[in-house]
């Protein structure tokens, strides 16, 4: 685990503030009819005019700013000429790199109408994102996030998703430690001051495995069920958690009440 | 973006033992009475035994070969493998290589 300077923490809330920018654009651009590979290249022109660069483009091959990943796509899907359609959910995942530090986030989104479980699948999985950041404080364990995570999405009678996990972030895009939805309170390596970490629950309506199309990308749940994913990028320090990637730079910005 | 669990460095250092998988599996069967067919991994179960799917149809309890531990290629509910079963106990393989 690499544990990041006060300065260094402030470079990754530069970071951050591109990429919310650049997932902030494709927000305002979310509409029936708007293809992904539209909402990539929105992202892609905010993080370039922004002096950053993507972080996904190129990560072992990933071809694309953004993951798009619709329905019962959990995460990594590739932007394309497919529209968006009413009832659809996607999920949209976004990375940057700017001045040698990375940001990662994520969120998904409904357009239009859908059904009443998705909405409560979305409004779950938005939900364990915060009770997994509140546990995120010095002294705590790790297991301790992934515990958190797990309870708030296991008591909706929801899925978590196995094969994906978060991760910590830096200098690199992906760094250890790998950090678990799922887990025992109590385990794991103590967090301390310094450590950042991409913390982002997937979740499932029911229990399923996530498999990965031949693209090597694409990973929708087996069965078909619906998913959502959340990410922020969060820093443990001596005041607590500091979600790099909120709103508000400041300690826990954005609550529970914000939604999707 | 996510990371995939299973990947990365278990993966990589993986490489030298399945060229070797591979090379053997040109050859014809080693040991008499077994049959290697193909299958997919349904489920992990206690004591790093698998659930194997075989493309022919039935389930079987599968654990894995002693030179893919050797080598720490990790096995994970879905990936394809190479099964080796004995003809004297068809409910029962062996997984001599991940696909």
């Amino acid at each position: 685990m690499i544990l990041k300077r006060p300065g260094e923490i402030d470079a990754m809330v530069d970071a951050a503030r591109v990429n919310r920018a650049a997932l902030e654009a494709v927000e305002a651009h979310l509409a029936p009819g708007v293809t992904t590979a539209e909402l990539n290249d929105v992202a892609e022109d905010v993080i370039l005019r922004s002096g950053g660069s993507p972080a996904f483009k190129g990560y072992r091959g990933f071809p694309a700013t953004l993951c798009t990943s619709l329905n019962e796509v959990v995460v990594h899907g590739i932007p394309d000429d497919r529209p968006l359609q009413e009832g659809d959910t996607v999920s949209i995942d976004v990375g940057t790199f700017y001045k040698g530090y990375a940001a990662d986030m994520a969120k998904t989104y409904a357009i239009g109408a859908i059904p009443d479980d998705v909405q409560r699948l979305l409004e779950t999985t938005e939900r364990s994102l915060y009770a997994g950041i509140e546990r995120a404080t010095p002294g705590n364990r790790l297991g301790d996030v992934s515990a958190a995570i797990q309870d708030v999405v296991e008591q909706e009678g929801f899925w978590v998703v196995r094969e994906f996990v978060g991760h910590g972030i830096g200098r690199t895009f992906h760094e250890p430690p790998d950090v678990p939805n799922f887990g025992r309170a109590g385990t794991g390596p103590v967090l301390r001051p310094g450590l950042v970490l991409a913390i982002e629950p997937m979740v499932a309506t029911s229990r399923t495995s996530v498999v990965v199309l031949d693209d090597g990308w694409t990973a929708p749940t087996e069965t078909g069920v619906p998913s959502a994913h959340f990410e922020h990028t969060v820093a443990v320090t001596e005041d607590g958690p500091r979600i790099l990637t909120a709103k508000e730079t400041t300690s826990i910005g954005e609550g529970v009440a914000h939604g999707a | 973006m996510a990371r995939r669990r299973g990947g990365g460095r278990g993966g990589r250092r993986s490489n030298a033992g399945r060229g070797r998988a591979e090379n053997r599996q040109k050859g014809t069967e080693t040991t008499q009475d077994m049959v290697r067919t193909e299958g997919v991994v349904l489920e992990a179960r206690p004591n790093t035994t698998f659930l194997v799917q075989l493309d022919a149809g039935p389930e079987i309890l599968a654990h894995v070969g002693g030179k893919m531990r050797r080598h720490y290629i990790r096995i994970l509910p879905g990936d394809r493998v190479v099964v080796e079963i004995s003809t004297y106990d068809p409910e029962k393989g062996r997984i001599v290589y991940r696909k």
